[in-house]
């Protein structure tokens, strides 16, 4: 969040570590931040949100072009067609519509595109990961 | 939490590969691996609480979470994968009518799988949990952040009637114990997750062991054909931690060797 903050982002709540007599507590923040920003490019393991905004579904989709990750992305819309054109242009490996973060159901696959990963953990497609499969050939002449 | 070295790695390999080839694992109905990983599934909701204070104790995770998600969802994904081992058949392909020729899917062997500290239980289990009920034997290196419940799992699988050397646990930091995993010979497929730096950088690792040119590209494929997952994210420290904590070797030596009752002498 320090990187953030010299690199331009404006924090509009927390920033900060709180302290409640030890542990490691950190403030829920919220981050407008561009781009090219650190908080933008790396994903934080705390609770920060950083924001961008944006007029045009064009402009979102340039944004979520992410250059080196691809995990998940989430669109909410009343607008079906929207929704799920959206869903096949954002390269991602998981998408959600109209909620954010659900891969609650552990049949469903889970995994990134891009340098987010590649394979999927959780679901019926993990599960063939583990297998490989063999061609075996039986003459039924002899 | 260190202590798994490169002899500890070999030694868990050697295990798992003679467990693979002898146990009766890959050999037995489906439906009987699907009943041990039930059993399995039944021991971590007797034990749920004990197994959501110990994650919530020893990684990020809040007992809230531990208690109402992780042990239950740990519970339902070794059913889950149990119940995939007799749902995927193989296939009769369209040849001349003088041939036969059929698909059959097979487990790998030995695979090696390497689990991060945000989710610890869960992240590890989807990954052992289909490699096993597959018929596979794993050789599981969690987080040294937080390998304390996957540790207690394999003590529970035992239990549950798994055999001994199928699910093997080194407790250990990325250098010393993921790194000699990675590149064991006889671990045919690797499952990762973790931090880009690790998982995209340093993917797949050179053989550890001189090869031949044939083996090691086949090696290579093998682990780039299965499940390395590396989630997001710049500062995942699977492997790496600033300092070594002080007290850890001889807990988790111990630890892993609970799980490695293997009923053949090893050396």
């Amino acid at each position: 969040v320090q990187r953030g903050a010299a690199a331009g982002a404006e924090i509009r709540l927390g920033g900060a570590r709180l302290d409640h007599g030890g542990g490691a507590f950190f403030a829920p923040t919220v981050a407008m931040a561009k781009q090219d920003n650190p908080l933008q490019q790396e994903e934080v393991f705390g609770p920060v949100l950083s924001v961008q905004t944006f007029r045009e579904p064009e402009e979102a989709f340039a944004l979520a072009a992410h250059d080196t990750y691809g995990l998940a992305a989430g669109i909410h819309t009343q607008n079906i067609s929207r929704a799920l054109d959206a869903a096949r242009r954002i390269e991602a490996g998981m998408i959600w519509i109209n909620t954010y973060g659900r891969s609650t159901d552990i049949g469903t696959p889970f995994g990134g595109f891009k340098r987010s990963g590649f394979g999927k953990d959780f679901g019926a497609a993990a599960y063939l990961k583990y297998t490989r499969l063999k061609n075996v050939w039986i003459d039924l002449t002899i | 939490m260190s202590g798994a070295g490169p002899a500890l790695v070999d030694e868990a390999v050697a295990v798992a590969s003679r467990a693979f080839r002898e146990s009766g694992w890959r050999e037995a109905a489906p439906r009987q691996r699907a009943a041990v990983m039930r059993r399995w599934a039944e021991l971590v909701e007797a034990h749920g609480e004990e197994l959501a204070r110990l994650e919530a104790v020893t990684t990020t995770r809040v007992i809230a979470e531990t208690r109402i998600r992780d042990v239950p969802v740990t519970a339902e994904l070794l059913r889950f994968y149990g119940e995939c081992a007799d749902k995927f058949d193989g296939a009769l392909y369209p040849t001349a009518a003088s041939v036969w020729s059929v698909g059959v899917p097979e487990p790998y062997g030995v695979v090696g799988a390497i689990s991060p500290w945000n989710v610890p239980m869960v992240l590890a289990t989807a990954k052992f949990a289909p490699a096993i009920a597959a018929g596979n034997a794993v050789v599981l290196k969690p987080s040294e952040l937080t390998p304390f419940t996957a540790v207690r799992l394999a003590e529970l699988a035992i239990e549950a009637g798994l055999p001994p050397g199928i699910f093997n646990v080194v407790v250990g930091d990325g250098p010393n114990a993921g790194e000699p995993l990675v590149r064991h010979p006889d671990v045919a497929c690797i499952s990762f997750t973790g931090s880009t730096v690790t998982g995209a950088g340093s993917w797949p690792p050179p053989p550890r062991r001189a090869r031949s040119r044939s083996r090691s590209n086949s090696a290579a494929r093998a682990r780039r054909s299965c499940s390395p997952t590396c989630r997001t994210g710049s500062g995942l420290p699977t492997w790496w931690r600033p300092e070594p904590p002080a007290t850890a070797g001889s807990f988790a030596t111990a630890a892993a060797g609970s799980s490695f009752m293997s009923p053949w002498p090893m050396g």
